[in-house]
């Protein structure tokens, strides 16, 4: 193994675990979140010496995963259409992706899915998630702020600090 | 509750839902990773080799002559000449189809496809197989004077040999691709009375051609 192997191994198992929770909470289910994961650390190991150097290698997972996430319920959604098979969504087993507050997460557009997803989940300051997602400090800005517009009028209980679960 | 209070909260709150999800083990080892790349660059190096390869191949086909381009040919025997003209028709003149390989040579060159025979006559089975010349060949001495895809010279029974001193202008732009001449003679001392001396036609090169020492006239 040589050393960009051994640092990427050693990335790879620093970050996984990471980077799939908050995939999984963003899309709502453990076995795509995985894949989603594992094809994403896949993409970085192929541009590692990019990714290595950015200020955040775990958001760029995480971005990678999500915009992959956006490929796959587009494929998913066609062959749904295509197929007289009844799919079952990306639905989990798992109680805490039950949560009306994650449902709500899901439905968020993919930008303010990824701006939640680092600024809030892997707690990231402005100016670092900006840099991740290519777009302005202004424009992660105003994505968080209509996200939690969104995720408040979806789960009226934030609003009285009490989710449901 | 204004956003940097519910960030907050939503923020405790999705944390409360990653923390659990347990124990999240990799399934898959660094070592898949690995190798997936490794794959993937093999695959994509093959299609590239195969993109490439294709690219070439047709720069070549595009660049390089290919075998039914023909060139200015001016070739002259005592038996037959060849010579391409500016226009880029082709006259040829023939008296006898000696050094039949070098005169079918020439004539390809020249965009003239045939199949050149000296010692035997060759003609093609029946005569549904001749093709129109019509805009194709030209005769220039007028014998014949009638244009045909077909021309023979009977012999003269063993007498001298008569000269053929056949003459065309031919239009190698003209010749469809799947078409061909195909001629033939013998010496004139060598052929009997009604019998060909020589034949040339245009035939299909798809046309079973028989040949023969001797061929009734």
């Amino acid at each position: 193994m040589d050393e960009d192997q051994r640092e990427f191994a050693e990335f790879y198992a620093a970050a996984w675990d990471d980077c799939l929770r908050i995939v999984t909470v963003s899309v709502g289910n453990r076995a795509l979140g995985e894949d989603l994961v594992a094809e994403a650390f896949t993409k970085a190991w192929a541009s590692w010496r990019k990714v290595r150097g950015l200020a955040e290698p775990r958001a760029w997972i995480i971005r990678s995963a999500l915009n992959a996430h956006v490929s796959w319920w587009r494929r998913y959604r066609r062959e749904v259409a295509l197929g007289s098979h009844h799919h079952t969504a990306a639905t989990s087993q798992d109680p805490a992706m039950d949560s009306s507050l994650v449902a709500a997460l899901r439905r968020l557009p993919v930008r303010q899915r990824q701006v939640v997803a680092l600024r809030l989940l892997l707690d990231l300051d402005t100016a670092t998630t900006a840099e991740m997602l290519g777009m302005s400090g202004s424009t992660v800005a105003t994505h968080l702020h209509r996200a939690i517009a969104a995720l408040r009028r979806d789960v009226p209980a934030l609003n009285d600090q009490e989710l449901t679960s | 509750m204004n956003d940097d209070h519910t960030f907050t909260v939503i923020r405790d709150r999705l944390a409360e839902a990653q923390d659990s999800l347990g124990e999240m083990p990799a399934r898959v080892p660094a070592g898949e990773i690995f190798t997936r790349i490794r794959k993937r660059r093999r695959r994509r190096a093959i299609a590239a080799l195969t993109a490439a390869c294709a690219v070439i191949g047709l720069a070549l086909a595009l660049v390089l002559p290919s075998g039914t381009q023909h060139r200015p040919v001016h070739a002259h025997l005592a038996a037959w000449s060849v010579d391409t003209n500016p226009n880029g028709t082709v006259t040829f003149k023939l008296r006898n189809t000696s050094h039949p390989a070098q005169l079918q040579h020439a004539l390809a060159e020249a965009g003239v496809p045939a199949m050149v025979r000296w010692g035997e006559i060759c003609l093609a089975q029946g005569r549904h197989a001749l093709l129109p010349t019509q805009g194709i060949v030209s005769y220039l001495n007028r014998r014949p004077t009638q244009m045909s895809s077909v021309f023979e010279l009977g012999g003269s029974g063993g007498g001298p040999n008569k000269s053929l001193n056949w003459a065309w202008t031919i239009t190698p732009s003209k010749i469809p691709s799947n078409a061909h001449f195909v001629i033939s003679s013998i010496p004139g001392n060598h052929v009997p009375a009604n019998r060909i001396q020589a034949v040339w036609e245009f035939v299909p090169k798809s046309a079973h051609v028989n040949c023969a020492a001797s061929v009734k006239f």
